[in-house]
């Protein structure tokens, strides 16, 4: 069964390796992901596929679900633009991520946090509560109405990056399975 | 080429005809298009014509899709969530309807035929008149006998995914639980 989870530690080295590893994470403009998500708000349950690609500030978020099906393509320029593709080739625009997802697929899917919270950052406009491990690893951090909670980390370039994650805010609790983590450019692109 | 569309349509009849079940490994890869692997994955699937399918994945992500021809189950293990919904039109116009569905091919579907590189195998080419379908295109490798070796579909953002089927079996012994699935204990429930 998963490890015990580690205890919060506030000692000023705890907190000096958490800003370290932000700092490191923050520098880098160019990352990627695919992650299994499961959101789940009151009886409504909804699981995709997510490959959420950063170059320069640009994120491309490809949400599909179960073979590859249904879903879409979240595009932000870095202005926040946010531009919402379905499978089907309906396409949706609006300032944020966030009001056009909970639009277009219904759901409350924190974006515009989650482009921090995916990394174990802290959103950098929003106060904050935040637990940390010895090695300056988030374990816990409330912000904008949300509860994030990390149960699992993996050793990425040197850089400690969570797997396995619940988000949880109200009814909606949407949960995160990492399977692959790319920190830096891509060298295909 | 109307040769090569009809020696297609003889090898697709030959498969199709008389199949009650259809049982297979396979290996499922999904690529975005920029080529990067999003998944590479291990499978077993085994389909109860018209409308029953136990479908398996295991890493990177683990997932069990299990139809008993009333409810679609869909089962993530690694988030221990599972729903279940009444099957209903589910399967339509989705790559699995042009196996369970042979007889509405042409009704769902636009079929030309693409040679396979270096295979003995005939690609036919399914495109689905429906504008809303999730996919732009199919392909379906069949053998002169008639054994289904691939199946590869795209969508509008040219994310490809390209099961490779080994140990394919017709119409074979199937476990009769394989259709219904029972939640581990601990699996949160949902019915949508």
């Amino acid at each position: 069964c998963a490890a015990p989870l580690p205890e919060a530690d506030t000692s000023p080295a705890a907190e000096a390796a958490f800003e370290e590893r932000t700092e490191q994470l923050v520098a880098l403009d160019s990352w990627r992901l695919v992650a299994r998500l499961g959101l789940a708000s009151g009886e409504e349950y909804w699981s995709a596929q997510l490959n959420w690609r950063v170059q320069e500030g640009q994120h491309v978020l490809d949400l599909s679900g179960p073979m590859g099906r249904g879903g879409g393509r979240l595009t932000l320029s870095d202005n926040g633009r946010a531009l919402l593709v379905t499978r089907s080739g309906e396409r949706f625009q609006a300032q944020d991520p966030d009001t056009l997802v909970a639009r277009v697929l219904g759901e409350s899917i924190p974006v515009s946090g989650m482009i921090y919270w995916v990394r174990g950052l802290l959103h950098p406009e929003a106060s904050y509560q935040l637990d940390i491990d010895a090695d300056g690893r988030p374990l816990e951090i409330l912000q904008s109405g949300w509860a994030i909670e990390y149960t699992e980390f993996e050793e990425v370039d040197g850089v400690s990056m969570p797997v396995a994650m619940v988000l949880e805010r109200e009814e909606v609790e949407l949960r995160a399975r990492i399977g692959r983590w790319q920190l830096g450019p891509d060298e295909t692109w | 080429a109307d040769r090569g569309m009809e020696d297609a349509r003889a090898a697709l009849d030959r498969f199709v005809d008389g199949l009650e079940s259809f049982s297979a490994e396979f290996t499922q890869t999904v690529r975005d298009d920029t080529g990067y692997v999003l998944q590479e994955s291990d499978g077993r699937m085994q389909l109860g014509l018209p409308n029953r399918l136990h479908w398996e994945v295991t890493e990177p992500f683990p997932q069990t899709i299990v139809s008993d021809g009333e409810d679609l189950w869909m089962y993530d293990p690694d988030l221990s969530q599972a729903t279940v919904r009444p099957l209903g039109d589910a399967f339509d116009a989705t790559p699995i309807a042009a196996i369970t569905q042979p007889e509405r091919l042409d009704e769902h579907f636009r079929m030309s035929l693409r040679p396979v590189p270096g295979g003995d195998a005939l690609r036919l080419v399914l495109v689905p008149r429906n504008e809303q379908a999730d996919f732009t295109s199919l392909d379906l490798d069949l053998t002169a006998d008639g054994d289904l070796t691939r199946m590869a579909f795209r969508d509008i953002f040219g994310q490809e995914t390209v099961i490779l089927f080994h140990e394919t079996e017709r119409n074979g012994e199937l476990d009769p639980g394989v259709f219904t699935f029972d939640p581990p204990a601990g699996t949160d429930i949902y019915r949508p």
